[in-house]
């Protein structure tokens, strides 16, 4: 075979897959689904013989990107932070639903993956009962924390049910692998229920142990969740208040910035004597009060509608532009960069601005129908990159970071 | 056939909905699929590891479907968004990774890129990973249930995981590596031929992939001294540890089989010994169904 046939070949190839991508095949056995936390995998996660399963992992980084694999290496959901503090994701996976929540603070990130099977048949039930009780009569859990978790989960017979926890500790090998001393070590690295039916008295005493702190920690996890989740409606909501008045915003920007280019136009044009003065006079008290104007407007839009809390959860922005980050977040991974833009012809002002907002672009000042514009990118993304993706956009003529054209007067 | 340059200008256009973003995907996968391959082979050029022939095509190829794979999940928890936009900043964030790709211009030959290619596999795939046991030492599922020291219900997932892997993991992942059944004969024959210059090649070779791949875990994940797996074995933790570390670390598997031999138990000494397909029903898997023939 020719070299160009065989690469030929192998596209298609690539292609199939990709078709049958991504999602889960309705008849695959989720059973072992692997998490990859920023592409390395921490941990697997049975979900074969319970009903729902829940993973948490703390690492002393930021998390990036989690990916849920099957064991044969499907990728079947994953969730992209996007230097967010905070994000959540709800994925069906065939008849079952994956959930994904990131939460990002400045010493370190969390992520918690919770797998609820589709409605579970009679027989499924009771074979699950039995294999988390596995010839013991001992409780495997406390009822309080089995409530406390699922009391807002509609599910099918909760006495038919069983929930596998992991607990995962991103640094889980460091603390044992250290003095011979450390007799005692803290929580496992991985606790698994329903464990297996062959464990001796001591190591089922130890694991006894280590359940119930691991079900104090993942207790105060879910409790965090609940606070977090409420605050996420109301954030949602503030951000609904927050979309509304951004547009009102938008448009008075868009008349304040028409307003100014005439007043400057004026300016330039400008008549002799005291006429000149006058109107120059005229435009600096206008775009006085211009901005006074939208002084006023800010606060009264933006800040009573949000307590301060439910303010740092709207770094959640809906529909945020991919790659660019606002300066309020306070990951510290941003670099400032400067370029000058140009648009189409008659492209409105309106989509201009649209743009530059989209991008979270800072502007500066505005020579010959070039734009200058400064933006936050991730330090991940390398500027011409970002340049290429603007060249793309159907109303951008041309970008580029330094302007040659000497400057207008 | 749909316009090319329709289809950018829709891919560099607001997506609003998820159904919307899922016709337009359908719609673009050769185009999305090419223009993450050219990104890559890009970086390749321009970091120095590129050549103008058709294995160099085959893993720009290979990497692009890669992030194309994982741009199609992403995009959908990003929606509103531009997806030509979205999946640049993940490609640049992939890139902006250490190492991001395991290039060696030694693992070019067909027996390199097989070897790259189930390890590869091996990371995002827990029937990749048990089978590198198989086809790195000639382990069966019962061998390594017992050097990984496992108990009941995780052999049983062995067991799965080998099941999976003979029926159609490894025709899967060959495929998608880009092993062709040529490549396939062509390491058989070498093998065949010359088995001692077959080994040490195999041998060297496995330790670069290895090295690479096993960098790729987190930090904490050392190697271990031999008083340390023991301890690990004893005292029954450390279990995503054990087989991660030792399908990707010959030196310490070797430590914990001594150790395993310390304690009496009957457990093989890990030697290379390279196993191409594997066994299905007590044969060599031999079925090649791929597109080009
Ligand atoms: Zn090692």
């Amino acid at each position: 075979m020719e070299p160009d046939d065989v690469a030929d070949a192998y596209r298609r190839r690539l292609l199939s897959s990709l078709h049958v991508q991504p999602g889960l095949d309705q008849d695959e056995d989720p059973g072992s689904l692997q998490i990859f936390v920023n592409h390395e995998c921490v941990g697997a996660m049975e979900c074969d013989e319970a009903t729902h399963a829940v993973a948490s992992i703390t690492q002393p980084r930021a998390i990036q990107t989690v990916e849920i694999r099957t064991a044969s290496g499907r990728l079947i959901g994953s969730l992209c932070a996007q230097d967010l503090r905070m994000k959540m994701a709800r994925l069906p996976v065939g008849d079952h639903v994956l959930e994904i929540s990131i939460h990002n603070r400045v010493d370190g990130g969390s992520v918690q993956v919770t797998y609820h099977a589709a409605k579970l048949t009679m027989k499924q039930a009771t074979s699950a009962i039995k294999d988390a009780h596995p010839k013991t009569s001992r409780p495997v859990m406390p009822s309080r924390f089995a409530q406390s978790v699922w009391s807002n989960v509609t599910m099918m017979g909760r006495a038919g049910f069983a929930v596998a926890i992991l607990f995962l500790v991103a640094d889980r090998l460091s603390d044992r692998i250290g003095p011979a001393s450390h007799s005692e070590p803290p929580v496992p690295p991985v606790t698994v229920l329903p464990h297996e039916a062959a464990v001796s008295e001591k190591a089922m005493a130890r694991q006894e142990e280590v359940l119930i702190r691991v079900m104090q920690a993942q207790e105060t996890a879910m409790r965090t969740l609940q606070a977090q989740q409420q605050m996420l409606a109301r954030a949602h909501q503030a951000i609904e208040g927050l979309t509304r008045g951004q547009l009102q915003l938008t448009d008075r920007v868009g008349r304040v910035s028409l307003q100014m280019a005439q007043l400057d136009e004026a300016a330039r044009v400008g008549r002799a004597g005291l006429g000149r003065i006058d109107t120059l006079a005229k435009a600096e008290r206008g775009a006085k009060q211009a901005a006074v104007t939208l002084a006023q407007a800010m606060p009264a839009d933006l800040s009573g509608t949000l307590p301060a809390k439910v303010a740092e959860l709207t770094t959640l922005s809906p529909g945020s532009f991919p790659g660019i980050t606002d300066s309020t977040r306070d990951l510290p991974t941003l670099a400032p960069f400067t370029f000058w833009m140009s648009f189409q012809e008659n492209t409105p002002e309106k989509s201009i601005q649209d743009l530059i907002q989209e991008i979270h672009g800072r502007t500066g000042q505005i020579n010959a129908g070039w734009y200058n514009v400064e933006v936050n990118l991730p330090q991940s993304q390398t500027p011409d990159l970002f340049v290429d993706a603007l060249k793309k956009m159907t109303i951008v003529k041309s970008v580029t970071t330094s302007l040659k054209t000497t400057s207008a007067r | 056939m749909v316009d090319r340059r329709d289809v950018t200008a829709r891919l560099s256009q607001l997506v609003m909905t998820v159904d919307e973003y899922e016709r337009l995907m359908t719609e673009a996968l050769p185009h999305l699929l090419n223009h993450a391959t050219t990104q890559t082979r890009r970086f390749l050029r321009e970091t120095g590891q590129w050549g103008d022939d058709v294995c160099h095509e085959k893993l720009a190829l290979r990497w692009g479907y890669e992030l194309v794979e994982r741009f199609l999940m992403y995009g959908r928890t990003e929606i509103p968004c531009r997806p030509l936009f979205f999946l640049d900043s993940l490609i640049a964030k992939y890139f902006s990774q250490p190492e991001p790709f395991c290039y060696d211009k030694e693992l070019l030959s067909p027996l390199g890129r097989f070897l790259e290619g189930l390890t590869s596999r091996a990371v995002i795939s827990r029937d990749a990973l048990m089978a590198l046991f198989y086809h790195l030492y000639g382990f069966g599922q019962s061998q390594v249930a017992k050097v990984l020291g496992l108990g009941t219900t995780e052999t049983q997932r062995v067991y799965k995981n080998f099941e999976r892997w003979r029926r159609s993991g490894w025709q899967r992942a060959v495929d998608e590596v880009g092993i062709t059944r040529e490549d396939l004969m062509e390491i058989e024959s070498h093998k065949r031929r010359y088995p001692d210059q077959f080994h040490a090649e195999a041998d060297r070779l496995s330790r670069i992939v290895q090295a690479h791949y096993r960098k790729s875990e987190p930090e904490h994940f050392p190697c271990l001294s031999r008083q340390q797996w023991a301890h690990l074995f004893k005292e029954g933790y450390g279990y995503d540890y054990r087989v991660w570390h030792l399908a990707l670390c010959r030196d310490c598997l070797s430590e914990v089989c001594d150790v395993h031999q310390d304690d009496s138990q009957d457990v093989l000494t890990p030697q290379l010994d390279l196993r191409i397909r594997p066994l299905l029903n007590g044969r060599l898997v031999e079925s090649y169904h791929s597109v080009d023939h």
